[in-house]
């Protein structure tokens, strides 16, 4: 029989297949049997096709329905790709991104996920149409600033990059470094990195980098699929949960960062845990262990092997992702997942073991720090809001609207819950959510830590999300629920977009900004100081470490003021030649930006330094262009001696 | 045939190694090129030119995907899209683990690393390829004794 054929001939139901066209007993291929990639590639368009319009089954034309639902997601990437065409990201002002992206843009968007509720109202609905238009709304949402911006977004991502390249030009780790010292004691994504980029023959991460953001959400997807799968057979609470995660995560930690990388190894661990080492197993079919053939007692022992790899990686790359799941795991052993005990355990001993000997020098170091925020609950939880009362009015809305966006997906999520644990008493999942709650008392994180708790609770969270509109397998087919999720969905996408694009003029950096700091890279001898407003500029992508920075807006209010008042004095003073033999301040576009939103300082602040050192002998500019200035201090020549 | 305590006989070997080969060579073609992906890989990185694309999809490609893959052959796994999922996370795990490893001995031979990793791949696949060989042929020797029965 042709491979075309067959691969036809497994489509249908297995009960409707002759035996001797099924080629065995008409219950599938024999074992061993091989269909050819042509044949599994025509099998798999089939399905899609057939469930995407039907017409494959017909034989017929398509109806206008059918042809609508198949075009739906090919013309939403088109209006996105057009809507790329029509932004200037050099027109960003006080919201962000969000003012300048088009209608086309957000039609894009509302096509996509209106078209994914009709999907996943179809019965049954095609997981192969969900996952494309899961991906196609990670596509819509995080490579939109990877295509549009002409450089790598984020000045942190920039950090990274040249910490990559710290460990591409060095074999091992160097703890007596101040600038970025923590990456030395968590070395484990960065020398991995290097790996990849020198193994590629690449010359720096930052090419790579760009496309960070859709690499790590499309890579979520798997847990959170497993995980949702784990407590329900419902496809339409699973995907719509995943969907809505996308819309609700956006705290931003997805570009080239530690935090990226062990959060999905964070999500797989609890994936493993909670489908192979929790109560449920019990119920579920006896997989008889590969290597030694036995039951239950030697599956568990090679999943735990499996989760004991993934914890081990994700102790040596970050240092908040190990507590997340400390917590985690010793919440699910205490609410009755005995199972979970060794591998709780292990992640336990190989914390304690990282910290107390690589990181100690560095924790030492920061002990105080710690020791200070340590049970201050409300300080904590504060730290990371800006001042309202200082911020531009751009940005007191979009942190306005993100303080909504995440209250009102945490009030779906309670919704959620309490609809669907009525028919099922299931408490793993809340208990995950709420859990890094706790880690609101042990430390502000640098004023990250409530975004932090945020980001580890949504992927259990959403579930109840999604569960508000399928709490049972039999609920969410009246016309209420069929309006009001693509409604939901829908209210989400601006919550989501003032949310994540809202500081994007401090994100984007122009080619021009990039271009004044590859020259301060380029001309600065070992030892140089390069100062700036705020490290919001790509700074440190090479030679990091050789250089000493200064942030003076980030210095106490006293120092600030005095910058203002004195800005000659206070600078000369900063770079003056007894400290360093080189000093370069380098003043950008994003800097203005960052300072004033978050009312660091005053308006044109920054305008007002640079003229202020312009106009004054002691300093030179070294480099000028449409979005960066460079300043020096003039060198005293030395008087001749007779 | 008399053989000396302690030696094999050629018999029993031969067996043993029919075990072996057999489930080698029925193995599927993927089976093959993942057990030699990280080989591929390290020959692409010694010739083939510095950042030329094929260059750069092999290493990412086979360094986030192959060694995790390769390993969740041995796993019980209950469904296909598991493999997947754990297999690219064990892939950045394993990657994460020695290049850590080696950072901190100081070692930062890019080539050691590939050969540990393309080392973990074959072996895995191997493993697994043998095992899976010797679990079929006990089931259609079990289900041939069932029709033999009957």
């Amino acid at each position: 029989m042709p491979d075309e054929t067959r691969a036809e001939v497994h489509d249908i139901p297995a009960g409707l297949v002759p035996d001797h066209m099924a080629g065995t007993d008409g219950a599938g291929p024999a074992p061993g049997t091989r269909r050819t990639a042509r044949a599994r590639a025509v099998s798999a368009y089939h399905a899609l096709y057939r469930t995407a319009g039907g017409a494959a089954r017909t034989g017929g034309w398509p109806t206008l329905a059918t042809l609508a639902r198949s075009l739906a997601l090919p013309s939403a990437v088109v209006l996105w790709l057009v809507s790329l065409l029509r932004i200037d990201p050099h027109g960003m002002g006080d919201l962000g991104l969000v003012p300048l992206l088009p209608d086309t843009f957000w039609l894009a968007l509302a096509l996509v996920l209106v078209s994914f509720c009709i999907q996943v109202y179809r019965r049954p609905p095609s997981v192969p149409m969900l996952v494309c238009h899961v991906v196609t709304l990670i596509a819509l949402l995080h490579a939109t600033p990877s295509l549009l911006y002409p450089t790598l977004r984020y000045s942190w991502a920039w950090k990274h990059v040249g910490v990559v390249d710290f460990f591409m030009r060095n074999a091992g780790v160097n703890r007596a470094l101040r600038e970025l010292g923590a990456y030395q004691s968590w070395p484990g994504f960065f020398s991995t990195n290097a790996m990849l980029t020198k193994a590629s023959g690449l010359t720096t991460s930052a090419g790579y980098a760009v496309w960070a953001p859709p690499f790590f959400n499309v890579l979520l997807i798997g847990p959170l699929f497993l995980i949702f799968r784990t407590f329900t057979t419902d496809q339409r609470l699973i995907w719509s949960a995943i969907a809505l995660f996308f819309l609700g995560s956006w705290v931003g930690q997805d570009y080239l960062s530690p935090q990226a990388c062990t959060f999905f190894l964070f999500l797989c661990v609890l994936a493993l845990c909670l489908r192979y080492l929790g109560p449920r197993s019990v119920g579920a079919p006896n997989v008889p262990s590969p290597l030694t053939g036995g039951g239950w007692r030697s599956t568990r022992l090679w999943i735990t092997v499996a989760t004991v790899v993934m914890m081990a990686a994700i102790v040596p790359t970050h240092q908040l992702t190990p507590l997340m799941l400390i917590g985690g795991l010793v919440t699910l052993v205490v609410f009755g997942r005995q199972r979970l005990v060794v591998p709780t355990l292990f992640m336990i001993g190989m914390t304690v073991a990282w910290d107390l000997s690589f990181a100690w020098p560095w924790l030492s170091q920061n002990l105080g720090g710690i020791e200070s925020t340590f049970g201050a609950f409300g300080a904590n939880a504060n730290s990371g809001f800006i001042n309202l009362a200082a911020a531009s009015q751009g940005q007191v809305l979009v942190a306005q609207v993100d303080r909504a966006h995440s209250a009102a997906v945490w009030v779906l999520a309670l919704l959620g819950f309490a609809r669907h644990f009525r028919s099922r008493r299931e408490l793993a999942l809340p208990l995950l959510a709420l859990t890094p709650i706790a880690m609101i008392f042990a430390n502000d994180y640098d004023g990250e830590m409530i975004f932090r708790i945020y980001m580890f609770g949504l992927p259990f969270a959403i579930f109840y999300v999604g569960a508000a509109f399928f709490p049972r397998q039999t609920a969410g087919r009246s016309w209420w629920t069929r309006l009001t999720l693509p409604a939901v969905a829908l209210l989400l996408v601006p919550g989501f977009a003032f949310s994540y694009y809202g500081k994007e003029e401090a994100n984007y950096f122009s080619d021009a900004e990039l271009q004044a700091a590859q020259f301060v890279y380029g001309v600065a001898p070992r030892g140089s100081l390069v100062a700036s407003a705020t490290s919001d500029f790509p700074w440190g992508f090479t030679n990091y470490e050789v250089y000493d920075y200064e942030r003076f807006a980030l210095e106490d209010r006293n120092y600030r003021q005095e910058v203002l008042t004195d800005p000659v004095g206070t600078f000369t003073d900063m770079m003056s030649l007894d400290k360093h033999h080189h000093s370069y301040l380098i003043l950008t576009r994003a800097q203005r930006f960052d300072v004033e939103m978050t009312g660091m300082m005053p308006q044109n602040s920054l305008s007002r330094i640079e003229q202020s050192l312009e106009r004054s002998p002691n300093f030179v500019v070294l480099y000028r262009n449409a979005d960066a200035v460079v300043l020096t201090l003039v060198r005293p020549i030395p008087e001749r001696t007779p | 045939m008399n053989t000396e305590p302690g030696r094999m006989s050629p018999q029993r070997g031969r067996l043993l190694l029919n075990a072996v080969w057999s489930p080698l060579r029925r193995a599927p073609r993927w089976r093959w090129a993942l057990a030699i992906s990280g080989w591929t890989t390290l020959l692409a990185v010694l010739l083939a030119p510095s950042a030329s694309p094929p260059r750069v999809v092999l290493v990412f490609g086979f360094v986030l995907v192959c060694p995790g893959l390769a390993v969740c052959l041995l796993l019980p796994m209950r469904e296909a899209v598991e493999r997947w999922v754990y297999g690219v996370a064990l892939s950045i795990a394993l990657a994460i683990l020695l290049n850590t490893a080696l950072t901190l001995l100081a070692n930062g031979s890019v080539a050691l690393r590939l050969v540990v990793l393309a080392t973990i791949t074959t072996v895995a696949v191997l493993i697994a390829t043998v095992r899976d060989g010797g679990e079929r042929q006990r089931l259609t020797l079990a289900r041939a004794q069932e029709v033999e029965a009957r």
